[in-house]
């Protein structure tokens, strides 16, 4: 038997396998920072409140039962149609974008990627305040649209829902429009072409090869536009006020307004449950192995 | 085609083409890259639209038609295979774009992965498939739409030269078998000359010359087309008598050469001289045997290639030829490198070319 050796260690003994040091620093980060609070939590969200706002612990499920409240059923059905629509409207609109992108020319797609992230160079609460100043009834939006003529007295729409999901398709569409550029940035334009020798119509083009070839992105872009959607704060805080509450604020409202600790950790671990449930089956459904 | 012009910014792409292509022959373009070849059969696709002159397809003018609705197909350079879809899926694809009914599709899509050799494999993926297979399949998704020309890209390309040589031999019987009008575009020349019935030589956008494959090997219009099909070697010169069909030119540094006179040549004209390689004799005997030119010359380089010998041979005008002699009898007349030897060739298998 002959054996050809590269470098010095003998071919038979594969090289001992030595502690990867190199993840403790950010396992311990997650570990201490991440693990350890969420543990805390769902602690909590066993315990009772006690007559001052501080936690006793008598174990109880009682802070999962009155979730069912429909008080509460209703917020976090909202929260879950606003989350949805504000995927599906950061999709249609992110969709275009990402293909417009993708298909210029290669010193083009540096500069128009730049102009999507550029929002970020700006505090997220700061954007937020902007757009109470354009949504407000004698705001930018109002003014411009009743001097054009188109509305006769100030628009309503800031503590709407309405202002609440065009406040989350503006902040998240980022989110979507990244990963479908970076799918469709890949697809190969001579699919294209050949689809449209085939005889196919530009819609056909679309559903048949684009569309099926970028799903990858289009799952990636639709899991980080939902579930930041689902649980924000900041958005319906500033744009929905106390009409248009989700989830996020009905946890924060338990934790420093009524300073109902159970109840918040386990509006909390309803809502993680609710995120991880949702995007599993969308995984499942739009087929992970695409992934 | 008539007078197609096509512009890439400042470059013209395509330069005043025009050809026709017979009805069921397998036709070439070969060029370099950067002729236009390639532009010429996105012309035909309709992927690109003309900026002068006109496209006809069987008698229909293709201005404006977009390539969905051209009778014609492409087997793309890379294959472009959907790779969401399984052999049979990408194979139904036009058809099912033709909005066919399924019932006629399935017998049609067997009998076109049946022409190929890939029954059985209709329900692979194509990244399960060798290249030469996703090749295969490229070919029936383009075959089975019965389209009147099927354009091909550089088809032969990516497959090594085993296969491809295989290739070359079953895409002409192939196309024999389905009569349809085959457009290859490639820049290889073995395989123009293997597989087509007529092919057309481009260089900067330009068409230099269409005719058989015999036509323009052993008649070169031009030191391009010459030198681009097969190696050919060349001497300048200038014609110093025309004698019927023979012309003798003179050439500086070596003395007077004879070639075929070509049609309006005329005496004191700049030409030149060229001759295949496979043409030459070399021999240690200075007899004329036969050999109406003959020339001194110095082995350069002698290189063993299998069945031939192909010698670097340089010449008293300090030009290097190449000569491949056929190695079929012994070592005994080989020649080395640094022996002196003669050169030999027949009037009649040079080509006279215009300088």
């Amino acid at each position: 038997m002959s054996t050809i050796q590269l470098g010095g260690a003998p071919a038979d003994a594969p090289p001992k396998p030595t502690f990867p040091w190199l993840i403790v620093p950010p396992a311990a980060t997650l570990i201490l920072l991440f693990g350890v609070p969420l543990a805390l939590v769902f602690a909590v969200s066993f315990a009772s409140r006690g007559t001052y706002g501080g936690i006793e612990w008598t174990l109880t499920l009682g802070n999962y039962t009155s979730i069912a409240d429909p008080l509460y059923l209703r917020i976090f059905w909202r929260s879950l149609w606003l989350a949805v629509l504000t995927t599906v409207i950061c999709l249609v609109m992110g969709f275009p974008l990402a293909y417009v992108i993708a298909r210029a020319p290669t010193r083009w797609q540096g500069i128009l990627l730049f102009f999507v992230i550029i929002p970020f160079w700006t505090n997220f609460l700061v954007r937020t305040y902007a757009w109470m100043f354009i949504l407000r009834s004698e705001g930018l939006l109002s003014t411009v649209l009743s001097a054009l003529g188109l509305t006769h007295e100030p628009l309503p729409l800031l503590f709407t829902d309405a202002a609440v999901l065009i406040g989350l398709v503006y902040g998240y569409l980022p989110f979507m429009v990244l990963p479908l550029y970076a799918a469709l940035e890949r697809l190969d334009p001579s699919l294209i072409e050949a689809a449209w020798d085939l005889y196919a119509r530009p819609l056909q083009v679309f559903t048949r090869v684009v569309l099926p070839l970028s799903k990858p992105g289009v799952i990636a872009g639709c899991v980080l536009v939902f579930i930041p959607s689902l649980g924000a704060y900041v958005t319906p805080d500033l744009l929905g006020g106390a009409r248009s509450m989700m989830i996020g604020n009905l946890i924060q409202h338990q934790y420093l307004v009524v300073r109902d600790w159970p109840f918040g950790s386990a509006l909390s671990f309803v809502l993680m449950a609710g995120v991880l449930a949702a995007v599993l089956y969308y995984l499942r459904a739009g087929g992970a192995r695409s992934l | 085609m008539r007078e197609v012009t096509k512009r890439h910014g400042d470059t013209l792409a395509v330069d005043r083409l025009s050809l026709t292509i017979r009805k069921g022959e397998f036709f070439a373009i070969l060029g370099p890259s950067g002729s236009g070849k390639t532009t010429t059969l996105r012309l035909l696709a309709g992927f690109e639209q003309p900026d002068a002159g006109e496209i006809i397809i069987e008698g229909q003018p293709m201005q404006g038609v977009p390539p969905n609705r051209r009778p014609v197909n492409l087997v793309f350079q890379n294959y472009a295979l959907f790779p969401h879809m399984t052999v049979a899926q990408n194979v139904a694809f036009g058809l099912e774009m033709k909005g066919l009914q399924a019932a006629e599709i399935g017998p049609r899509v067997a009998e076109a992965l049946e022409m190929v050799r890939l029954a059985g494999k209709q329900n692979r993926l194509p990244s399960q498939l060798s290249g030469g297979e996703q090749q295969r399949v490229a070919l029936a998704r383009a075959l089975v739409n019965h389209p009147a020309v099927l354009l091909l890209d550089e088809p032969l390309g990516a497959l090594d030269k085993q296969l491809r040589l295989e290739m070359e031999v079953e895409l002409k019987a192939l196309q024999e078998r389905v009569g349809i009008t085959f457009v290859c575009v490639t820049h290889d020349q073995e395989e123009a000359l293997t597989m087509s019935d007529r092919l057309a030589v481009m260089h900067h956008g330009r068409l230099l010359q269409v005719g058989t494959p015999e036509e323009i090997y052993t008649a070169p219009a031009s030191a391009f087309v010459a030198s681009f099909i097969g190696v050919s070697n060349s001497l300048p010169g200038r014609v110093q008598a025309i004698e019927g069909q023979r012309a003798t030119v003179a050439v500086e540094g070596i003395g007077l050469v004879h070639a075929p006179a070509c049609t309006g040549l005329r005496v004191g004209t700049s030409v030149l001289v060229t001759i295949r390689p496979e043409r030459l004799h070399l021999s240690r005997d200075p007899a004329t045997d036969g050999y109406q030119n003959q020339i001194a010359v110095r082995v350069a380089k002698a290189i063993y290639s299998g069945n031939e010998m192909h010698y670097l041979v340089t010449l008293p005008n300090n030009l290097t030829w190449k000569a491949r002699v056929p190695n079929a009898d012994g070592t005994a007349k080989r020649f080395h490198a640094g022996e002196s030897a003669y050169l030999k060739w027949r009037t009649t298998e040079a080509v006279l070319l215009p300088e």
